[in-house]
């Protein structure tokens, strides 16, 4: 049975990441989004949530899914159908969400280890595990059966496969057939302790009844054996079984059929692992379908996650009145939004950001420039976490927001403070970026943040000019945030079609607003005014 | 009776069973280990240690050998070989049973596993089209055999037991510590619910031990009270025919092995494409070969899927000595192990691994190599190798085929010249032939009958290995490896990686 909730012909695996995924989360802060998806954002009222209640499960699941990027416009619809689905119905994700979790945590606590490397316990007891597993999945099924059809309203086609799948594929015939078998085996869960007690005559409450065909040609040894008949008997009348013997012996003495009462400890606890080889055989045969609902309910469990942890930072949104809108997946050449936030620095301060707005259509390379703290980082940051949260499904932090599909996407941030110049760091950051080369792949987005800064100006400019050039060239969507006025100015005297060239608003007066507007890169960028308004002229 | 083997013409002495050094050398013993695991069950290191043999010896396996290659051949024998494995195991469960009529039942199949394997390979081998001596001796052995009165019988009763017990059924029904026995047949029922098909097997031997558990022994014990007809036909067949078995039959089935193991070896190594090809006879002094390669290399290469580089070689006219130099982890040691596993294989009588290969037949086989760096001053390692050199050299080393991996690596350049210039001529003038792996140059053309080789670089600027070794003297090539741009990120070298990367991408 498949779960299909995060696409729409296979499972979730962790592969076809980013490249360095742990950079892009640095580089984009998107720590902080895994941190607030951990915790319910509805906390029962009158109690304040404590750090120990919050599910790092969900975090992880988040980070991992968004670092594996969807890439195609039909694998981005199909999650951002169910997203929808899931915000309209956030208690239907929750149950199911809770129900899988819950499931997990006894799932564990009965041996899941043991279900990957069979004979790490002693025999008896893992079969034991394996039949309460199998009473775990079965019942879990069923809730799962019956929430879905509680919710009739789901829409998404992602989740009404999910629910119909459930009903084709566990429908009640097939429950009732498992039910019927694990009946048929309490006696070997009754039983576990009977006959090591030396028939001392302890009561039970069910006796096995099994009829064998044993082929014997292999040196007369019972092999071969093929089942006929195997149930638990309830047993009516508790006795001891030494008050038994006189009326057993009439019963063999007189029986058409050679017949055997087995008495000795030796007979018994043969008879006892008979029964153990039967059960064994019979579990045996859930084998298939038990790895099929393992991968299953592992899968469910990572997946439901992954849209429980969109729910609760959705939750959070509407707290802090941020608004989301699902981006557009586009051509690679579109790039135009209105209103678009820095999403992690909100959720983070608590408070609306600065909204920009951009048309950048047709263009491959994207130049910001301009005043120090006005802003540029920020924009850089908030076009990344968009285009992140676009290509993982969910919704972005804009009133507008379409773009193209990049699954080679990449970040290079250096922040000015620790670009001390020595030969040793020129070496390490042209080491990465030789690694980003490395990588480029159809569909690269490239996002530079002040690289090339380990050097002096003018060398860097120059590295700069190559490098960016060459990716352009190549077909690669470069937006690169620079203080290398050199690199920026003759970029712009190229005049270059497919390149734009934005700069940190400044009014007339030197205030910043933080706005990025299209001009034409400056000589200076503005450190002067900083210099001015920190020690004065 | 007259000795009769399909290895040899006569019997060989105890004494020749040996493991010659070179196995090491060469890295035989790792293609032995793995012929071994092509026979699991058998012996046959002993048989793969035992070279030099007679010329005489080397084509009769030859011939025996290119019989096996016939795909009906090779099929009957190695049916014959998996029966007779399961006969043996079947008399090996009854030597670790106590119960007489375990033990009967067991001796019953076991006979009748022999009995069946011998009278199939007999048919098959008489309508096959064997033309090698050993094989045709080995059909009209068994022809004789099995026309035995003594031989028959007991084929015949084993099968008619064996029949009955087949169809023998036992029934349980077993309810709590009750049990009621019948015989017959039932169809499975629960097994069909839990969705096992038809095909399927059921539970294989109770309780896990080979004897009989205290359950079973009650329950044949209770049936026989009442049905003893078909137990004590099983016992009395162990009585009449306590021995079976054939001594000779017994040792050929060994033998084959040597044959089998290395047919299922070749037909694996083919399948992943490499060649194998029987050698052709060639008169003295006379050797060459095409698309040679190591096949110990291969086999660890094969797994990892990586390639192994052939090489074709050929000693022309007076030519003795080949003289291999070139850089290091060049293919120089390797080239030469491929040499040497050639003469041990065409010796063997077997296939060889290369595409085509003309070979003489030479009297012995003869290896030097370097012991693993030693651990001792550079005199000591000097006087290591001499110490195993000496007998070498003392050997009666007439027609031997002289493999020699970087000696005198420690002495002087000039010592190291003239001691190598020595040991070359003292191996010519006994008639050998044979490859010298040296780091010398001087070497490469210092007695007549030497050939030298090089090991090759490609033409590109990072000098990579090619792993060829060609027909060149050995110059003094630079390795030095220019980096002239550590990340490539000038614009030009940028342009140029980005635009062969773009042709990946779509």
């Amino acid at each position: 049975m498949k779960v299909r909730l995060l696409y729409p012909d296979r499972e979730w695996k962790y592969t076809g990441a980013y490249y360095d995924p742990e950079s892009i989360v640095k580089d984009l802060g998107l720590s902080v989004l895994f941190q607030v998806s951990s915790r319910s954002q509805e906390p029962k009222k009158g109690t304040v949530q404590r750090a120990d209640e919050a599910d790092r499960h969900l975090g992880e699941v988040l980070k991992l899914v968004m670092t594996v990027p969807l890439t195609t416009r039909e694998e981005i619809c199909y999650r951002q159908e169910i997203l929808q689905d899931c915000m309209e119905n956030a208690d239907f994700i929750e149950s199911l969400y809770s129900i899988s979790r819950d499931m997990t945590f006894r799932w564990e606590a009965l041996g899941k280890q043991q279900m990957d490397k069979p004979g790490s316990r002693d025999k008896s007891a893992n079969l034991l595990s394996q039949i309460e597993i199998l009473h775990l999945f079965v019942n879990t099924l069923s809730r799962i059966k019956n929430l879905c059809r509680r919710y009739g309203m789901l829409r998404s086609r992602g989740l009404m496969a999910f629910c119909h799948r459930l009903e084709e594929e566990f429908g009640e015939e097939q429950e009732g057939k498992i039910r019927g078998i694990l009946s048929d085996l309490i006696f070997y869960c009754d039983g576990q302790e009977e006959y090591s007690l030396e028939g001392s005559g302890r009561k039970r409450e069910s006796i096995s009844r099994m009829v064998l065909d044993c082929s014997v040609a292999e040196g007369m040894k019972l092999g071969e054996i093929s089942l006929e008949e195997v149930s638990t008997v309830e047993r009516k009348l508790r006795r001891r079984r030494n008050e038994r013997t006189l009326r057993e012996r009439i019963t063999t003495a007189f029986a058409q059929e050679p017949t055997l009462i087995l008495k000795n400890v030796e007979q018994l606890e043969d008879l006892k692992k008979l029964n153990e080889q039967v059960t064994a055989y019979i579990m045996d045969s859930f084998r298939p379908m038990m790895e099929e609902l393992k991968c299953f309910f592992e899968e469910l469990y990572i997946q439901t996650a992954f849209y429980q942890a969109c729910n609760n930072l959705f939750t959070r949104c509407r707290h802090l009145h941020i608004p989301l809108c699902f981006p557009k997946a586009g051509d690679r050449e579109e790039l135009h939004f209105q209103g678009l936030m820095e999403f992690c620095m909100a959720i983070y301060r608590g408070q609306r950001p600065v909204g920009n707005d951009c048309d950048g259509d047709g263009k491959k390379l994207l130049v910001v420039t301009g005043a120090n703290q006005g802003g540029k980082s920020t924009f850089l940051r908030s076009i990344g976490i968009a285009q992140i949260m676009l290509q993982c499904g969910m919704p972005v932090c804009a009133e507008a927001f379409t773009s193209g599909i990049f699954p080679h996407l990449f970040t290079h941030f250096t922040r000015r403070e620790d670009s001390a110049m020595n030969s040793g760091r020129l070496d390490e950051e042209l080491g990465r970026i030789d690694g980003i080369i490395r990588h480029l792949g159809d569909g690269s987005m490239v996002l530079l943040n002040e690289s090339f800064a380990t050097t002096t100006e003018e060398e860097g400019s120059v590295i700069a000019d190559d490098v960016i050039r060459a990716m352009v060239e190549a077909g690669v969507k470069v937006l690169t945030v620079t203080h290398l006025l050199a690199f920026a100015r003759k970029m712009y005297e190229r005049q270059l079609p497919e390149a734009a060239f934005l700069t940190a608003q400044r009014k007339e007066d030197g205030t910043r607003t933080f706005k990025m507007i299209a001009g034409a890169p400056e000589l200076t960028s503005f450190g002067l005014d900083l210099y001015e308004e920190l020690i004065g002229t | 009776m007259t000795y009769f083997s399909v290895l040899d013409l006569e019997q060989p002495k105890a004494t020749d069973v040996s493991r010659p050094g070179f196995l090491w050398d060469l890295n035989l013993n790792q293609i032995i280990d793995a012929l071994q695991l092509q026979s699991p069950g058998y012996d046959i290191l002993k048989m793969y240690y035992r070279f030099p043999i007679e010329e005489a010896c080397t084509n009769y396996r030859r011939e025996v050998y290119r019989d096996i290659k016939q795909s009906e051949i090779y099929e009957c024998l190695s049916a014959f070989s998996r029966q007779m494995r399961g006969a043996a195991d079947a008399a090996g469960s009854r030597d670790t049973v106590k119960s007489n009529l375990q033990r009967s039942a067991w001796h019953v199949s076991a006979a009748h596993g022999y009995c069946t394997a011998v009278s199939s390979l007999q048919a098959a081998l008489s309508e096959s089209d064997c033309r090698s001596e050993g094989l045709r001796k080995l059909s009209e052995y068994l022809s004789s055999y099995t026309e035995q009165e003594s031989f028959q019988r007991c084929r015949e009763e084993a099968a008619s037991i064996q029949e009955l017990l087949e169809d023998f059924h036992l029934i349980l029904e077993i309810e709590d510590n009750k049990v009621v026995i019948t015989a017959g047949k039932r169809s499975g029922a629960y097994a069909r619910r839990l969705g096992y098909g038809e095909g399927t097997k059921g539970l294989t031997s109770f309780s896990g031990v080979p004897g009989m558990s205290p359950l079973e022994e009650a329950v044949f014990e209770a049936y026989r009270k009442k049905n003893p007809e078909i137990f004590d036909r099983v016992e009395s067949f162990a009585e009449h025919y306590p021995f079976y078995a054939d001594g000779t039959i017994l040792q050929l089935e060994q033998e084959i092995q040597y044959y089998l193991a290395f047919y299922r070896f070749e037909m694996k190594m083919k399948e992943q494409g490499f060649s194998f090809c029987t050698p052709e006879k060639a008169s003295d002094r006379d050797m060459e070969a095409q698309g040679l390669y190591d096949l110990a290399l291969a086999c660890v290469n094969c797994a990892k899927e990586k390639p192994v580089v052939s090489n074709d070689f050929v000693y022309r006219q007076g030519e003795r000595f080949f003289v291999v130099g070139g850089p290091n982890q060049g293919g120089k040691t390797t080239f030469a192990r491929s040499m040497g596993q050639l003469v041990y294989f065409a010796g063997m009588g077997l296939d060889v691994p290369a595409e085509r290969a003309r070979i003489p037949y030479f009297a012995a086989l003869l290896t030097h190599f370097s012991a693993e760096e030693s651990l001792g001053s550079g005199k000591g390692k000097l006087k290591e190798e001499l110490t195993r050199l000496a007998p070498m050299m003392k050997e009666e080393a007439e027609g031997a085929f002289v493999i020699i991996n970087e000696l005198f690596t420690t002495a002087a350049h000039y010592d190291g010249c003239v001691m190598g210039k020595k040991v070359l001529t003292h191996f010519m003038e006994r008639g050998c032939m044979g490859v010298y792996v040296t780091h010398l140059r001087e070497l490469g053309d210092s007695a007549e009958g030497v050939a030298p080789l090089t090991a090759m670089l490609d033409g590109s600027r990072e000098r990579k290995r090619t792993y060829k070794i060609s027909r060149e003297h050995m110059e003094g090539v630079g390795y030095a490896e220019d980096i002239v741009n550590k990340y490539g990120l000038t614009y030009q070298e940028l342009h140029r990686r980005l635009t062969e990367n773009r042709e990946g991408w779509h």
